[in-house]
């Protein structure tokens, strides 16, 4: 099979399934508190320096740095949720005003905590290296990366189905007033939503900061492509994110490998924009209301 | 006995003498010139967010059309030669009709789609300066200052503060007119309960078209008053960080009344030089501070600063009403 | 010719039918009700009716025109007005501001002419304020005009709701529960001024759930369930009519 495409396929299956770690956590807060988190970049790339810090830095195990960065990273989504999010849960316009605040806030004070160069996080060891797939080359860090991300979205499918609290989430997500009144603690599931959805944000962010480099502004293009997703997909479904999310990646991978890397991320916000225009719903979304 | 309204007309008149006397006053240090038409300039741009704002429709392609207006001004100017103040009325309009296309494919949208469609605008055309474009414009440097009017010249700049002055009154009288006029309460109208708005007869698409329009006019216009001050562009002037500090301004500065923004500019611009005084300030901290005072704002106080202005005068018209009654009575 | 005809209405919302092929027929003059179960596709009806939302399949024709698919505002324009059962006001506007957006079509004033606030303007400024004033005057608000909609009570916030109805003299009046959750002597005072409406030329269509009121003033009833029109006649007939008794007590015709 030709190299450079089962690259570039291999890429897009890794650059889709972390972008679906990403959007699901903007799903699953637009789902439950009905707010789009425009500050979910910056999430994302807590979870960036959160590996640098565990690992780089403190020489911490890798996959147990991973499961700390998203272990910190969510409890500072559920404070964040608790006193900026909570009094505006409906409000999508107050919510978008909260998360320029937040953007504002969260860019510098790591700018200024960790500096403004870019931070590299070396490969974890046992990740090195390449290993032959189907006659190609490929970064056996970037496999490893696959299966990891793709985990964790098979432990959150198994979450929200077989769960209680899981299926509680989805309830809600679905009728809140109804959920309610059958016992479901509305407050903690809201604050269960955001703390997952950062803690796979803030994986997404770790994974994408070892492979690339991490500063406080990667988080804006990942915005805006997770925007994409969940626009593409439907706002509020999970399937519908997961599948936007693949479409993206994958246009983003081929389109980067094979005719440019600005003109593919520009070809994804035309979509976006096309998606709004034709069909604002998406494809698994539900019918708007006129 | 003093009307209601005489007061306020003569704080106002006042407040305009003194911003015409600052360059002849004591501070006549040509630094607090720059840092006063840096405010007038941002105030033109941000009356023209809230006003699409009170139509109900937070535009994230704002700071994109100034952009655009900018650089329509600076290109004719630069490459063409043409006359500075027909460039100056280009670059209102350009933007106003791009909005009139864009607002009929998006305003259909409600809410929150309607500032993700915008946002998808911006991002397609940030690129677009970033990559494609750059050839075409990429940086417009050595922008002369505008021609002359009858004997008036602008390369000084205390005559640019000036020019950006008038531009600023003159956009706060239309605002204020707007505000007051019927098309003010058709968007309010609109904002408030669209359905029954159009159930009474308001043609709500073509206000909303309307409103988008002018707004992003007074955005492209202040964006050519920015860099013929400057006299030089970059694509990153206009970009995601300069909206999110209009949404700022307006947010903080109040959008329910048409002088929000004038507050907000003044309030976020003119704060960082008091705070230039206090030992060991790091002038980097300011997004982190702007940024918390936008959040207690939203959380405790989400009219704004006008809002908060307004029920200050409130309590003390109510004091002043008690007062009479009190000598009324004796 | 009647006033308003519905001729083969039918919406769907993916695969819920809301409205199922409803014909109906409004003569000029008369005060018809449409009541029915929860759920039964009256507000939609409505909806499809005064443009916010476009029919499925069949047309609306009024006063001889074909209306389906018009905007909203045009629709009301052209003398058909509705009001909204919930959310039914500018909850942040006064009761004087409200009258002076209702009166908009009455305003006198183009769409330009908005923009400005020149001499021309205010005298026609003066002139709705005026026409507000008289409509508060008709329904009982003008003391309250310089209140704000949602310190109303829920009494003055419904009545508020009927006078934006009124504010551009309408032909047809499409109200849509104009008295539910009201007290009696409230639903009274509210009634008597629809009978007031419409003995000044307008057309009236009511959904309501209140049965005394609907019974106490309409001249003909039509009565929807699961989105078809089941019955239509006199009250009298109505109050008899089987299927309408079936429906309302939750049985089904044809299923044991």
């Amino acid at each position: 099979m030709d190299e450079v495409f089962l690259q570039a396929s291999v890429n897009g299956i890794l650059l889709s399934l972390l972008l679906i770690l990403f959007a699901l956590g903007l799903s699953l807060v637009f789902g439950i508190m009905r707010i789009i988190n425009f500050a979910h970049g910056e999430i994302y790339m807590l979870g960036g320096f959160g590996i640098w810090v565990f690992s780089a830095q403190h020489h911490v195990n890798y996959l147990l740095a991973i499961v700390l960065t998203m272990a910190a990273v969510a409890l500072i989504g559920i404070i964040i949720e608790r006193f900026f999010l909570k009094p505006f849960r409906g409000k999508l316009l107050s919510g978008l005003i909260v998360s320029v605040a937040l953007i504002l806030i969260l860019q510098t004070s790591t700018a200024l905590g960790f500096g403004f160069q870019d931070k590299a996080v070396p490969t974890a060891p046992g990740f090195e290296g390449v290993i032959s797939v189907l006659g190609a080359t490929l970064s056996r860090e970037r496999v490893f990366f696959i299966i990891i991300a793709a985990v964790l979205v098979l432990l959150l499918h198994l979450f929200l189905q077989r769960t209680k609290p899981g299926k509680a989430m989805r309830a809600t997500a679905q009728e809140p007033d109804g959920a309610a009144l059958l016992g479901i603690k509305v407050d903690r599931t809201c604050s269960m939503a955001m703390g997952i959805g950062c803690a796979l944000a803030a994986a997404a962010g770790c994974l994408t900061g070892t492979m690339f480099y991490v500063n406080s502004f990667i988080g804006a293009p990942w915005l805006m492509k997770g925007l994409a997703a969940i626009v593409l997909g439907g706002l509020g479904s999970i399937p519908g994110t997961i599948a936007g999310g693949f479409i993206i990646g994958i246009t983003e991978s081929y389109g980067s490998t094979y005719i440019g890397a600005d003109f593919s991320l520009t070809l994804i916000f035309l979509v976006l924009l096309l998606v709004l225009i034709i069909r604002p719903r998406g494809l698994f979304g539900l019918p708007f209301r006129q | 006995m003093l009307s209601r309204t005489n007061p306020t007309i003569i704080v106002v008149l006042v407040a305009i003498a003194i911003l015409f006397l600052v360059p002849t006053g004591m501070t006549s240090n040509p630094y607090h010139l720059l840092v006063l038409t840096n405010i007038c300039i941002y105030i033109i741009a941000v009356s023209g967010f809230r006003l699409v704002a009170t139509a109900g429709q937070l535009s994230m392609a704002h700071s994109a059309f100034m952009g655009i207006g900018a650089y329509t001004s600076a290109l004719l100017v630069t490459k063409l030669g043409w006359n500075f103040w027909y460039c100056l009325l280009l670059a209102g309009m350009v933007p106003a009709i791009l909005a009139v296309g864009l607002g009929r494919i998006t305003l259909r949208l409600r809410g929150i789609y309607f500032a993700i469609a915008t946002f998808a605008f911006a991002l397609v055309i940030w690129k677009g300066w970033n990559t494609f474009f750059a050839d075409v414009v990429g940086r417009v440097t050595d922008i002369p200052p505008p021609n002359r009017i009858g004997g008036w010249e602008f390369s000084s700049v205390t005559s640019y503060y000036y020019l950006a002055l008038v531009l600023m009154l003159v956009t706060m009288l239309v605002m204020y007119r707007l505000d007051r006029s019927r098309f003010g309460l058709i968007l309010r109208c609109m904002a408030s309960n669209d359905a029954l708005s159009g159930s009474v007869g308001m043609n709500i698409m073509g206000y909303q078209i309307a409103a988008f329009a002018i707004g992003s006019f007074f955005a492209g216009m202040a964006g050519a008053v920015h860099v013929h001050w400057l006299r030089l562009m970059e694509p990153n002037m206009f970009s995601f960080t300069a909206m999110l500090y209009i949404i700022l301004y307006a947010v903080v500065g109040g959008m329910k009344s048409f002088m929000g923004p004038l507050y907000g500019c003044f309030f976020f611009i003119g704060l960082p030089q008091f705070l230039k005084y206090i030992p060991n300030y790091d002038p980097k901290v300011e997004p982190v501070i702007f940024g918390s005072i936008l959040l207690l704002t939203v959380r405790f106080m989400p009219g704004g600063i006008s809002a908060l202005l307004q029920r200050i005068s409130e309590v003390i018209k109510g004091l002043h009403r008690r007062k009479v009654k009190e000598y009324a009575a004796t | 010719m009647p006033l308003l005809e519905l001729k083969g209405l039918t919406k769907r919302f993916g695969g819920l039918v809301a409205v199922d092929d409803v014909h109906l027929d409004v003569t000029e003059g008369e005060i018809l009700g449409i009541i029915g179960p929860n759920g039964a596709g009256k507000t939609t009806l409505f909806n499809v009716i005064s443009g916010l939302y476009k029919p499925t399949r069949g047309r609306v024709i009024f006063k001889g025109k074909d209306i389906t698919g018009l905007r909203p505002d045009q629709i009301a324009r052209r003398g058909a007005v509705r009001t909204f059962q919930s959310l039914s006001l500018w909850q942040d506007l006064s009761v004087m501001d409200s009258m002076r957006a209702a009166c908009h079509m009455v305003s006198g004033v183009g769409f330009f002419g908005t923009f400005f606030d020149t001499s021309p303007t205010r005298r026609n400024e003066r002139a709705v304020a005026e026409k507000a004033m008289e409509i508060l005057r008709f329904v009982g608000m003008d003391q309250l005009k310089d209140q704000v909609a949602e310190t109303c009570s829920l009494g003055w916030q419904k009545t508020l709701s009927l006078a934006i109805g009124l504010a551009s003299r309408p032909s047809l009046l499409l109200l849509d529960e104009p008295v539910t959750g009201l007290a009696p002597e409230r639903v009274t005072a509210i009634m008597s001024l629809i009978g007031r409406v419409r003995e000044q030329g307008t057309t009236v269509v009511i959904i309501e759930h209140n049965m005394r009121a609907i019974f106490g003033i309409c001249d003909r009833l039509a009565v929807l369930d699961y989105g078809i029109k089941i019955a239509e006649g006199s009250p009298s007939e109505i109050r008899e009519n089987e299927d309408v008794i079936a429906a309302y007590s939750g049985v089904r015709k044809g299923v044991s």
